[in-house]
């Protein structure tokens, strides 16, 4: 018995020695790096982030970026794609973690948590950076400057327009609106009761206006004169409790009580889906906001959907929205390569080719030439007569802000607030927030 | 120095390879390894965050027991959520345990078919949760669609906004409690493999003495049964405070990004998705943090009681042979 025991023992060393193997390459496979290193020789891949919109626009997209590879042969790009919630988890996470996408695609509306924590490259210290920007226009350009630093580089501007349903205006008897000429917003609120209709029941069947991801409440403060904050960038201030500002609310409010928007409960029920373009092809509501990004996809498929732009408060019209670009990984591994890419996008020629499917174009060139290569050309008149309404939407580092506001404003449109109620509750809250 | 001669060396070498604890240590080592790098390493860098002002960048700086302080005493919205889970905890932990009991009991009946009847209970129960929630996102749609208001109609009771009826918020908790329901089946198979271990010759001696089935119930089936009761109890508690896309789900009709994550007026807040909303969703890592802490302590001091409470009720089999 005590025989065997020590010839067990002799074995032993051998077991626990392959136990530490094993140990040891599963700590090496969790601390090792999945990808290969790439041949000194070989191309140059660098990794490429967006979120998605529809299946059809990043086809285009993808295209886009194969004619970079095509001008620069020593550059892969690996692209992808994801819905827009999962898109800004993994921008989120990976940056945390320092695996962010080499060249990371952002909107000015998620921005300034980046950019106060310096998770992106500075792109002026980069090689011909006054060169690169020469041709954009300084507006966008600063959106994603950030104390005297530049994170990002825009790529277009996302404008907002209002899309309309043909066959529902025509049903109702309501005149097409002019498209390039915005109307007054009395006059929009007239034409927009012709297209609530309600069924014998008292059961609305179909709303004029989804309001969608439109910041309407923004737009119509503004155009009144007052301002949500003393500053979009970086507010230090909430300012909306004056008599501009309850009258721009009192506004919003309105599209509620005309019974021009669903109530915000259905809204969030989805009987009219979530707002844009996916609600007008319900043919339950008449007009929502759709933008440059959708124009591909409305030729292909709706060619019953025109577009006019938002209507304006006297002679004020202002778009309040976001700008989108690009940023450089602070850790990326291929900082030329990606600045290679920013700089390529930004070119006259690609402007133009990416104005095509996505957003306005930044470049002052590409601008200019718009009407001749926009598709559904009618639509070009309509954009050249919002661009210069634009506005960046809020930008601060206090995330709560902006849903916060807009939890108020919800309850504002339920008309469990008044709009002066409504203003006092913004100012307290969001104050109280921007002092923290 | 040196007291160990040369010779002595690859004895006491020998000896230590022998010695069966730093074996077993070694063989368990990858095991261990695993839970240092991603058990206890994890818990720590959370705690010390848990104690500074941190984003999901960076640290920003130290700040003690602030973040505690405020959950505990000036954070609204963290006494709404801890009410929320005390009705909720409890609503779906009596769902649970007496649905899961009753189906046992139900099916550890002798009948043709039973073992489909106890599949079909079974399985739905191990469905992914995200996909139960938007399952049950249909069921609790507004309007005559909606599973839940049709079967409400049969009654001739109007449709409810479950989920978004801002003027009764509460509905859209007592939804979520009520989801509790489709898993059943989990607890159910525990209670039926408990039932099983019953010897027939207690029901027996049970039946000869003249109990009558209820009687048999209270004084067979339920004192052998609470082991299972309280450990059923335990682990569908931790599960509750634990509960997080169904409330999320719930909550937003139009992503995260739009609507309020944790539902009108926070009616819809659980630990879990206050705690991805601060973490995830404002950044706020430190306060996200020691919200995880909380957590941890509140189902450590509820799991406590319940264990407390149960020493009186439960019946072990060891204690029976003392």
């Amino acid at each position: 018995m005590e025989h065997a025991r020590s010839r067990k023992s002799r074995r032993r060393p051998g077991v626990v020695l392959s136990a530490l193997l094993l140990a040891a390459s599963l700590v090496t496979a969790a601390c090792g790096s999945a990808d290969e290193p790439e041949a000194e020789s070989g191309p140059v891949t660098i990794s490429w982030g967006w979120w998605s919109n529809t299946p059809e626009k990043d086809a285009l997209y993808r295209k886009w970026l194969d004619g970079f590879e095509a001008a620069n042969p020593n550059i892969k790009i690996k692209s992808e794609f994801l819905p827009w919630d999962a898109y800004w988890d993994k921008v989120k996470t990976t940056t945390a973690g320092g695996n962010a996408y080499d060249v990371v695609g952002l909107c000015s509306c998620f921005a300034a948590s980046y950019f106060d924590n310096e998770v992106f490259a500075d792109l002026k210290k980069m090689d011909d950076y006054s060169g690169a920007i020469a041709g954009a226009q300084p507006g966008p350009v600063g959106v994603f400057g950030w104390k005297d630093k530049q994170y990002a580089m825009p790529v277009g501007i996302s404008v907002p327009l209002v899309g309309y349903n043909k066959d529902l205006f025509k049903a109702a008897g309501v005149a097409t609106p002019d498209p390039s000429v915005p109307m007054t917003f009395d006059a929009f609120k007239e034409m927009a009761k012709k297209l609530t209709k309600v069924n014998g029941a008292g059961k609305v069947t179909q709303y004029a206006l989804h309001p969608g991801s439109i910041n309407f409440w923004e737009s119509l403060i503004a155009m009144r004169g007052g301002s949500m904050y003393d500053n979009f960038v970086s507010p230090t201030k909430v300012t909306v409790n004056s008599p501009q500002g309850i009258a721009g609310l009192a506004d919003y409010a309105s599209l509620f009580t005309d019974k021009i928007v669903p109530p915000i409960d259905e809204q969030r029920e989805n009987q009219w889906l979530n707002g844009d373009l996916d609600s007008l092809r319900t043919g339950k509501v008449a007009m929502a906001r759709v933008g440059p990004w959708n124009f591909a996809d409305i030729a292909a498929k709706s060619p019953n959907i025109g577009v006019f732009p938002l209507p304006k408060v006297g002679d004020s019209l202002v778009l309040y929205s976001g700008a989108n670009g690009y940023a450089i990984s602070a850790e990326s591994e291929h900082p030329k390569e990606a600045w290679q890419f920013l700089k390529w996008m930004l070119k006259t020629e690609n402007q133009v080719e990416f104005a095509k499917f996505s957003d306005v174009p930044v470049d002052v060139e590409a601008l200019k030439k718009l009407p001749d290569f926009i598709t559904p050309k009618e639509f070009g008149p309509t954009l050249l007569a919002s661009v210069p309404a634009f506005r960046p939407g809020l930008l601060t580092v206090k995330e709560e802000l902006g849903k916060d506001v807009g939890l108020i404003i919800d309850d504002l449109g339920r008309g469990k607030l008044t709009p002066e109620q409504a203003a006092g509750e913004i100012e307290k809250k969001g104050n109280a927030l921007l002092s923290q | 120095m040196s007291m160990v001669s040369a010779e002595q060396r690859p004895r006491l070498k020998r000896r230590w390879w022998r010695r069966e604890g730093v074996q077993g240590y070694l063989y368990i080592s990858p095991w261990l390894l695993g839970f240092l790098m991603f058990g206890v390493a994890p818990l720590i860098a959370a705690f010390m965050t848990s104690l500074s002002k941190a984003n999901v960048f960076r640290t920003i700086r130290f700040v003690g027991t602030d973040n505690y302080e405020k959950i505990l005493t000036d954070d609204p919205v963290f006494a709404t959520i801890a009410g929320n889970m005390l009705i909720y905890v409890i609503g779906s932990t009596v769902i649970s345990i007496c649905l899961g009991l009753v189906l046992a009991l139900l099916l550890f009946k002798d009948f043709r078919g039973n073992h489909v009847f106890r599949t079909l209970i079974y399985v739905p129960s191990l469905l992914v949760g995200i996909a139960t929630a938007y399952l049950f996102k249909q069921v609790f749609r507004g309007g005559e669609v909606g599973l839940a208001n049709m079967f409400l109609s049969l009654f001739g009771t109007e449709p409810v906004n479950w989920l978004g009826d801002s003027e009764k918020p509460w509905l859209a908790l007592v939804a979520l409690i009520l989801v509790n329901v489709w898993f059943a089946g989990g607890t159910m198979l525990i209670f039926l493999a408990g039932l099983k271990g019953i010897p027939a010759s207690y029901f027996e001696a049970a039946r000869v003495d003249g109990a009558g089935p209820w009687q048999m119930f209270r004084k067979v089936t339920l004192p052998l049964l609470s082991p299972v009761i309280v450990f059923n109890t335990v682990m569908a508690l931790i599960g509750h405070i634990q509960v997080f896309e169904t409330p999320l789900a719930f909550a937003n009709s139009g992503g995260v990004a739009t609507g309020n994550p944790l539902g009108y007026e926070n009616s819809l807040g659980t630990f879990v998705t206050y705690l991805y909303v601060k973490g995830f969703v404002y950044q706020d890592m430190g306060y996200a943090s020691a919200l995880a802490f909380i957590m941890f302590a509140a189902t450590l001091v509820l799991t406590g009681l319940v264990l407390w409470l149960a020493r009186r009720f439960t019946a072990y089999g060891d204690a029976d042979q003392n």
